[in-house]
């Protein structure tokens, strides 16, 4: 896959399951890796890049006596979905018709 | 490789990086590492699949801004900006570079010469009527005193004639002036039409 496309994707994947609820590091992976291809090196850039842009903050809480960083969804990382998906049904049919027109 | 160590090694090849940055990036991973021992995987598995640590810290080192130099292990860093981005192929710059050396400084060199030519002219023209006029109206005063001319009247016309006449040429030199800026203009503008065009490119 395209390496841009991907990034994009995985900003709008990230926040699709930060939307579920807060969630941190290790189990946004977990959550992703059956549909994308996510690691750890990469998802630490699109957490930074989200927090930067306003799409979510953070929290640090206490667990099991260690520090755990909490990731939450805004308002601005809601309409960057909406904003995606909308994107995406222009995508679609432009797809259809590129693929019509492929035979 | 232990966790320890490969956060270790991750630290001190992120020591280019400010305090903040890197100390959020060890605490990013640090929390991964004990997630995942926390899951049930096994410390092994977990420091396999963050991969190397050096690759890992290059990587962020490369999204930070700091350059890496090629094949020069993991010790020497060095700041270079990203590379411009050109919005022409290699062969289209060399062609209108190429174009601009041959056409634009020929163009150049001739105004700025021509340029030169009117404003020495223009001086040499100023200077020899001022000095002519000058000297002509001496003359007559001279001539005056020394009563050679026939009559007094007829030597002060002389003077005043002279007078006039570099009045007059004063006024033309404004004019001519005016002129001669306005051509150092044109050239100056023409250059910078020809390199800026070669920098677009």
């Amino acid at each position: 896959m395209d390496v841009q496309l991907k990034r994009g994707l995985l900003d709008v994947c990230v926040l699709a399951v930060l939307k579920q609820g807060e969630s941190y590091g290790y189990k946004i992976i977990s959550e992703l890796s059956p549909y994308i291809e996510i690691c750890e090196s990469t998802l630490y850039p699109i957490l930074k890049r989200l927090e930067k842009s306003g799409c979510v903050t953070t929290r640090t809480a206490e667990h099991n006596g260690r520090l755990r960083k909490y990731y939450m969804i805004t308002q601005m990382g809601k309409h960057k979905i909406n904003e995606f998906l909308s994107d995406m049904d222009e995508f679609v049919k432009v797809h259809e018709f590129i693929r019509r027109r492929n035979v | 490789m232990t966790a320890k160590e490969w956060l270790e090694i991750l630290e001190s090849e992120l020591k280019k990086l400010p305090k903040a940055e890197r100390e959020g990036i060890i605490s990013y991973y640090n929390e991964m590492i004990a997630d995942g021992l926390e899951c049930g995987k096994d410390e092994q598995e977990i420091v396999n699949s963050l991969g190397n640590p050096f690759d890992v810290a290059s990587k962020i080192l490369q999204e930070n801004g700091i350059y890496q130099k090629a094949g020069e292990g993991n010790q020497e860093f060095y700041q270079t900006p990203p590379p411009r981005k050109n919005g022409l192929p290699v062969w289209a710059m060399l062609l209108i570079g190429f174009f601009g050396v041959v056409v634009g400084i020929p163009v150049v060199v001739s105004l700025f010469a021509a340029w030169l030519a009117v404003v020495i002219s223009f001086w040499a023209c100023f200077i020899a009527f001022v000095v002519s006029a000058v000297g002509c109206a001496l003359g007559a005063i001279v001539a005056i005193f020394m009563g050679i001319v026939g009559a007094i009247e007829n030597g002060w016309a002389i003077v005043g004639a002279c007078i006039l006449g570099t009045g007059v040429c004063s006024l033309l030199s404004v004019g001519f002036w005016y002129l001669s800026i306005g051509f150092g203009k044109l050239t100056v503008w023409v250059k910078k039409l020809i390199t800026e065009r070669g920098k677009k490119a």
